[in-house]
């Protein structure tokens, strides 16, 4: 499954981490260095495989750490609703 | 990743305070207005189209304030939905991603603007209103608006669009706060208000004489638990107008805060980026010895000092203004006596 940033979400990126406000209530998330480089790899327009694949070659982890914290990540941003699902792969 | 609204936003507050990034950005992009509100601080005669900046200019703007790491901008005037391009700036700033507010009166709200509106990505939308028709359309100057601004506020919840009310508390609506906090509450949206009342930008000030007086504000200060937030000498005396906050009117002059004209360069002979990163108005500004007043004042501790409100009374950005210190001391009365 492809993920995208939600359109018209507003944020910023300060020193490594990424400040987002929802625009339903203004509430203010913070996402750490590796949620913002997954974060930025969706805004990219890069797919799960690719995400990881960065992960594993940025950070020096091994493919299944990449993976949990790439599920872990997704998942929370999805409930949140910062992200949705790409329907067109 | 974390979420905790009141300590993030204190996170990054404090982090662009540091970093000197102009977080909040405010743009009023005209002083044209259709309504003729009686505490407005903007004097009628500065009504003028003629000087105001262009489509271009404002874009160019923006994106100086994306690339020093800015986030929240609001379009403000006057009444902004009176320029044309308003639909198109805002999908610009939503472009980059910024977090853009709306500050309207609502009266040019149909549906086919807020549509608009939401097509363009609006973030929120804050509507100014005073109390019921009768007291709104006195106050604003302007009849046949009240329906019109109610509907519009329905119709932006409706459509999922942050939008909230908001009102200058004065001597003549103080009994209509809790109509509207009952509208308010009754659409399902947030209400919010202040009662300080500046000077006009060109020093009239006739209309603190709307200001409430010291009973209202100790009934409203009580009643609203009115809190002290900050605690240290100096977040007591040196807030972040042009340190993290930063205005500019619609004929291109940079303002600490919008409620400071303390001019500090125009972005029609500079770029915004130079006149920001220009640090003569901050190193002063922040300079506790400047604050001799203060230092030695027993008010301080209740003072929620504003160095627009001494500036636009004084002239001096390091007097005491008589406003500020009238709410210190009947914060002082209800915190300390009571």
């Amino acid at each position: 499954m492809k993920y995208r940033i939600k359109p018209n979400l507003a944020y910023r990126k300060i020193f490594d981490e990424i400040y987002i406000v929802d625009s339903k209530n203004s509430y203010l998330h913070k996402i750490n260095e590796v949620g913002s480089f997954i974060f930025e790899k969706l805004k990219e327009g890069l797919n799960e495989d690719e995400i990881i694949d960065e992960l594993v070659k940025t950070y020096d982890v091994e493919i299944e750490v990449a993976k949990s914290d790439y599920k872990n990540f997704i998942e929370e941003i999805f409930l949140k609703g910062l992200i949705e699902k790409d329907a067109k792969k | 990743m974390q979420k905790n609204k009141k300590s993030l936003v204190d996170v990054l507050f404090n982090i662009s305070y540091c970093k000197k990034i102009p977080l909040y950005t405010l743009i009023e992009l005209t002083y044209r207005c259709n309504f003729l509100c009686k505490h407005c601080y903007i004097p009628e005669s500065y009504r003028k189209k003629i000087l105001e900046l262009t489509s271009e200019k404002i874009i160019s703007l923006i994106e100086e304030i994306y690339s020093l790491g800015g986030i929240y901008l609001i379009f403000s005037g006057g009444e902004p939905l009176l320029r044309k391009d308003i639909f198109e700036l805002i999908k610009f700033a939503k472009k980059l991603n910024f977090f853009v507010v709306l500050f309207t009166n609502g009266s040019l709200l149909d549906e086919s603007v807020i549509e608009k509106l939401k097509i363009c990505g609006i973030d929120k939308v804050e509507i100014s209103l005073y109390g019921n028709k009768k007291y709104h359309q006195e106050f604003v100057g302007k009849n046949g608006i009240y329906e019109k601004i109610i509907e519009a506020i329905k119709l932006l919840k409706k459509k999922d669009i942050n939008v909230c009310i908001k009102s200058v508390i004065t001597n003549q609506n103080f009994k209509q706060r809790e109509f509207l906090e009952s509208l308010a509450r009754s659409i399902g949206i947030e209400y919010k208000f202040d009662f300080v009342i500046a000077p006009k930008n060109n020093g009239d000030s006739s209309a603190i004489a709307l200001m409430l007086n010291d009973k209202e504000i100790y009934s409203l200060l009580k009643e609203y638990n009115y809190e002290k937030e900050k605690t240290n000498l100096l977040s007591k005396v040196i807030c972040s107008a042009g340190i993290n906050i930063v205005a500019i009117n619609p004929y291109g002059d940079v303002f600490p805060c919008i409620q400071l004209p303390y001019r500090l360069g125009n972005i029609k002979e500079k770029r915004f980026k130079d006149i920001w990163e220009n640090d003569s108005f901050r190193e002063k500004f922040i300079q506790i010895k400047n604050y001799k007043e203060c230092r030695k004042c027993d008010l301080l501790f209740w003072c929620n000092r504003c160095p627009g409100l001494s500036f636009v009374e004084n002239k001096n950005l390091y007097s005491c203004s008589s406003i500020t210190k009238k709410v210190a001391s009947i914060s002082k009365k209800i915190y300390v006596f009571s």
